[in-house]
């Protein structure tokens, strides 16, 4: 299980760490591009919100394997431990059963536009794309909270990391 | 279903729901009890939000920020600005100051600020007389500087949910920005006038020249930032870009202090990051909408205009709420889901959006350093292994200052405007 899931971890943040650099690649090739010899990619601005449309919903997916998605921590100072972690478990719960709800209405969305073959305007880039991100996002994002939830019933925790800080 | 709206989210929200599940799970009970939408309405605006150039300003600039305090360029301007003020009698803590402020004009991010800065300036300031209880007010609010000081994260999420300029809203908050910086100055200079300064930093002219020389590469990240956008070169995003393989190449290729490994460690922190904020982004939009749709800020205009309240005492109690609400809540998070709420009541006051903008920015980063939540408190903590109690009560003189600031930045349109109309015309 363990092994299985920092495989998933790995890959995850291989694809997320490859996306972020591309999208600053072709930035940086663009400007060149418009300022240095008058030919600006014209499909960047849809290819690096597509590529970050994927690294934001993979990477919510990872913070969420953490814990550590911004929220309002006022109960934490208050509830005893067993309270605290019979909320946690709650929250995860909720979390799978919203996540499915939303993975449900991505897949059909997904379904329509690759019916229609709807392409975005300037690139043509097939929609099913940056849909796609919701889908496997949301998907995810279910299964970390699935991940948590046994992790917070079993008591088996990996320890957790320092995470970054939000501006 | 008002109700619903109103109380739902506040619930999941003092619970402790992860802030995108807030919006999420509130937006979708109330659409499915009381509308009726085709649901796959929620994936689509969740991607749509998301669908705007500027946004990718927020990973641009949290990356350029990222690698240029791991990259050794915040240690060369915290040594550069010792290496003039060291010497001086209260000159550590104007260094920290003029640092934090160098330090936000590179990066956008207030608490990265509180921990970039505050791990070079907290042991100097020790050794060099100042106590425990006043550097550590002083490191954990000189940080909320970085977010009214461009580039700016806050303004940039503000800037694409109320369709007001980036470039104009960051060039209001230059103004601002050294205000605090002025205020906390002079405060600084009339509490260290009983100290005998430090020998530690001579003034030299050849260490101050040799200082520069090392930290021009540092200097100049504020310049291909700001520079670049108002000359017209790039937009925010592209100046983002531009900033973070300038970042690269520097801490790479010219101070050599970060290498691949690094880079990738960076990147992925960067991305993280990004995805903490721009999940709540993608969820909002679907907020957003279920609050257009159902008239609540319209409501909310008409309730709060028809109490015959002057604009004056109005902004007294907007920012009163914004501070309670800074209390609790992160910046990030209540400067989306405030926006669309607030928005439609400052138009009907007739107060410019990018002066609100400005106010809100200033107003929600002392939330940053306010007790009992303020982040930038718990980075301080957890840094300096210091009581919460100590750094509270060296908080006190320091969120009177942004007081202080605060009232004029609310009161005094011109001081944001004059920059950002400057920009806008």
């Amino acid at each position: 299980m363990r092994v299985v899931l920092n495989i998933l971890e790995h890959l995850m943040a291989a694809v997320i760490g490859c996306g972020f650099l591309f999208a600053l690649a072709l930035n940086f090739a663009n400007v060149v591009g418009r300022y240095v010899f008058h030919a600006p990619i014209y499909w960047a601005e849809e290819a690096m919100i597509f590529t970050f449309a994927w690294c934001v919903f993979l990477g919510a997916a990872l913070v969420a394997l953490r814990s550590n998605h911004l929220r309002v921590e006022l109960l934490d100072w208050v509830l005893p431990e067993k309270a605290r972690r019979a909320l946690a478990i709650l929250i995860h719960l909720v979390t799978i059963a919203l996540m499915i709800f939303v993975a449900w209405h991505a897949w059909s969305l997904v379904e329509m536009v690759e019916r229609v073959q709807q392409t975005s305007i300037v690139g043509e880039i097939p929609m099913t794309v940056p849909y796609g991100a919701v889908l496997v996002g949301s998907t995810l994002l279910a299964f970390a909270s699935l991940v948590r939830t046994i992790e917070l019933i079993t008591g088996i925790e990996k320890p957790s990391e320092p995470g970054p800080l939000p501006p | 279903m008002t109700w619903l709206i109103a109380l739902l989210p506040l619930l999941l929200l003092a619970l402790g729901f992860p802030i995108y599940v807030v919006l999420l799970a509130s937006t979708s009970t109330i659409a499915m009890i009381y509308m009726d939408i085709p649901l796959t309405l929620v994936p689509q605006v969740m991607f749509g939000s998301l669908d705007k150039f500027t946004l990718l300003a927020v990973p641009f600039f949290i990356f350029a920020g990222e690698i240029m305090s791991e990259g050794g360029i915040s240690r060369r301007i915290v040594e550069w600005l010792l290496s003039m003020v060291g010497r001086l009698r209260g000159g550590l803590a104007y260094a920290t100051i003029g640092a934090s402020e160098f330090f936000g004009a590179v990066s956008g991010s207030s608490p990265a600020t509180v921990a970039a800065i505050g791990k070079l300036m907290y042991p100097a300031l020790l050794r060099g007389g100042y106590s425990d209880r006043f550097s550590l007010g002083l490191i954990t609010s000189s940080g909320a500087v970085a977010s009214v000081m461009p580039p700016s994260i806050v303004m940039i999420l503000y800037g694409a949910a109320s369709e007001q300029s980036v470039a104009a809203l960051f060039a209001g908050g230059v103004v601002p920005a050294l205000l605090i910086g002025a205020l906390t100055v002079s405060y600084i200079g009339w509490a260290s006038r009983r100290q005998t300064p430090s020998d530690e930093h001579r003034l030299a002219l050849p260490l101050v020249w040799q200082a520069t020389r090392d930290a021009v590469w540092a200097l100049g990240t504020p310049i291909v930032i700001l520079g670049g956008i108002y000359l017209g070169i790039f937009s925010p995003t592209e100046a983002a870009g531009v900033a973070s393989v300038y970042g690269i190449f520097v801490t790479m290729a010219i101070y050599r202090e970060v290498d691949i490994a690094g880079l990738w460690r960076i990147t992925l922190n960067s991305a993280l990051l990004t995805s903490q904020i721009l999940i709540i982004v993608a969820a909002s939009g679907v907020f957003s909408w279920l609050l257009t749709v159902s008239g609540i800020p319209q409501a909310l205009v008409q309730i709060l205009g028809g109490s015959a309240q002057t604009t004056w005492t109005m902004l007294l109690l907007v920012n009163v709420f914004l501070l309670i609400v800074g209390c609790f809540v992160d910046p990030v998070s209540a400067i989306i889901i405030l926006t669309p709420l607030l928005v439609p009541l400052m138009q009907s006051l007739g107060v410019d959006l990018v002066h609100f903008g400005i106010f809100l920015t200033v107003n929600l980063s002392i939330g940053m350093f306010t007790p009992p939540f303020g982040l930038n408190i718990f980075v301080s903590q957890a840094l300096f292994k210091a009581p919460l109690p100590t750094i509270y009560r060296g908080l006190v003189p320091f969120i009177v200052l942004q007081l202080i600031a605060l009232a004029v930045v609310t009161y005094v349109p011109e001081v944001s405007l004059t920059l950002a109309d400057l920009v806008r015309k």
